[in-house]
């Protein structure tokens, strides 16, 4: 049976540009991040950017399947960051709502393969227009094999910041 | 991540709820297993109300693939949030339960509306035109702490041998 250790949790006091959990220790077998989390950007949504172990290089890669209208869609990328998980509520969107993410990164310590991230998010609110809301899933590569140590999260539809009372939880996920 | 109900049930009943919840935990997850009494092979939907709050405060979104094809759907206004098509109606093979996973995340910070992601899908042994898979999030446009959780189905009771389980998941 899965246990879900928690590693660290965040709770914002004020604006910030990103989110990072550091020094991570290889003690589970899998990561796993839930965020509440709205940004100021003056959208109805935002997306997650995603970075490991501080690496702003193209070594990112990603597959999304997402809805903001009535029809789904989809789309891919290579040599890029990891981004486009639409998790986050931004300014425009109804007051004191914050979108929803779950982030997994399975084997993050496994040296022998690149890393899989598999995430699912939302952007809530109470509209049903095109585009005033979104809801998403992404699988996302980071292509290298070193250990996950650092995670960075940040708005990355802009520069700009998540907002107070955004909240991020890290957990070491184990089970035998 | 601790349980911290589980309901079974050993007849139909109209709607499960689970109340008393406190505030000890980050985030909640409500796993089920379960199909409705609804007239068909239809797969009916779920309904999901906080702290007994009927109104017009709840929207819903989703991305949804039936058999092959793909829409979403949404709405707002309405009196819950609306799960999507995976409670399996009385003509479904009768082993056939949906399934669904919601998680509701800060749901006792009052700076906060309510939202939740719902993972859902009803794979079944026949009536391959029915299956479904779906993504969702729903929104309470209220920012009081979730101490209740009900789940109606849109037609018929819940039917015998469904199953429920209520986790918190905790932030220290």
């Amino acid at each position: 049976m899965s246990a879900f250790t928690v590693i660290s949790h965040q709770e914002l006091t004020g604006n910030a540009s990103s989110v990072t959990f550091g020094s991570i220790s290889g003690s589970y077998d899998h990561l796993c991040i839930k965020a509440s989390a709205r940004s100021d950007d003056v959208q109805y949504y935002d997306h997650f950017g995603i970075q490991f172990n501080s690496d702003t290089g193209s070594n990112y890669s990603n597959t999304n399947l997402f809805a903001f209208t009535t029809t789904p869609s989809s789309s891919s990328a290579a040599t890029t960051q990891i981004q486009h998980l639409y998790g986050i509520t931004a300014g425009s969107n109804l007051a004191d709502t914050f979108g929803t993410a779950t982030i997994w990164i399975p084997q993050y310590t496994n040296t022998a393969n690149f890393k899989q991230v598999i995430g699912t998010g939302a952007a809530e609110n109470n509209s049903t227009t095109d585009s005033q809301w979104a809801v998403s899933m992404i699988a996302g590569l980071w292509s290298d094999t070193s250990a996950i140590t650092d995670i960075d999260l940040f708005p990355a539809q802009g520069l700009d910041d998540f907002i107070q009372y955004s909240t991020f939880t890290l957990y070491g996920v184990t089970g035998a | 991540m601790e349980a911290i109900a589980t309901t079974y049930l050993e007849a139909d009943a109209a709607s499960i709820t689970f109340s008393g919840i406190t505030g000890t935990y980050e985030h909640l997850q409500l796993a089920g297993n379960a199909r409705c009494t609804g007239t068909g092979t239809a797969l009916f939907n779920w309904q999901i109300e906080f702290n007994g709050s009927a109104g017009t405060a709840y929207s819903a979104h989703s991305m949804q693939f039936y058999d092959t094809s793909i829409y979403a759907k949404r709405s707002t206004g309405t009196a819950f949030v609306t799960l999507n098509s995976q409670a399996s109606g009385d003509g479904i093979q009768s082993t056939d339960y949906g399934l669904f996973i919601i998680d509701i995340l800060d749901y006792a910070n009052t700076n906060k509306n309510t939202t939740c992601q719902t993972t859902s899908g009803a794979a079944l042994t026949q009536d391959a035109g029915t299956v479904r898979i779906a993504f969702g999030s729903g929104l309470w446009d209220n920012t009081a702490a979730v101490t209740q959780i009900k789940l109606t189905p849109s037609s018929g009771s819940m039917q015998r041998g469904s199953e429920f389980t209520l986790y918190g998941l905790k932030s220290s």
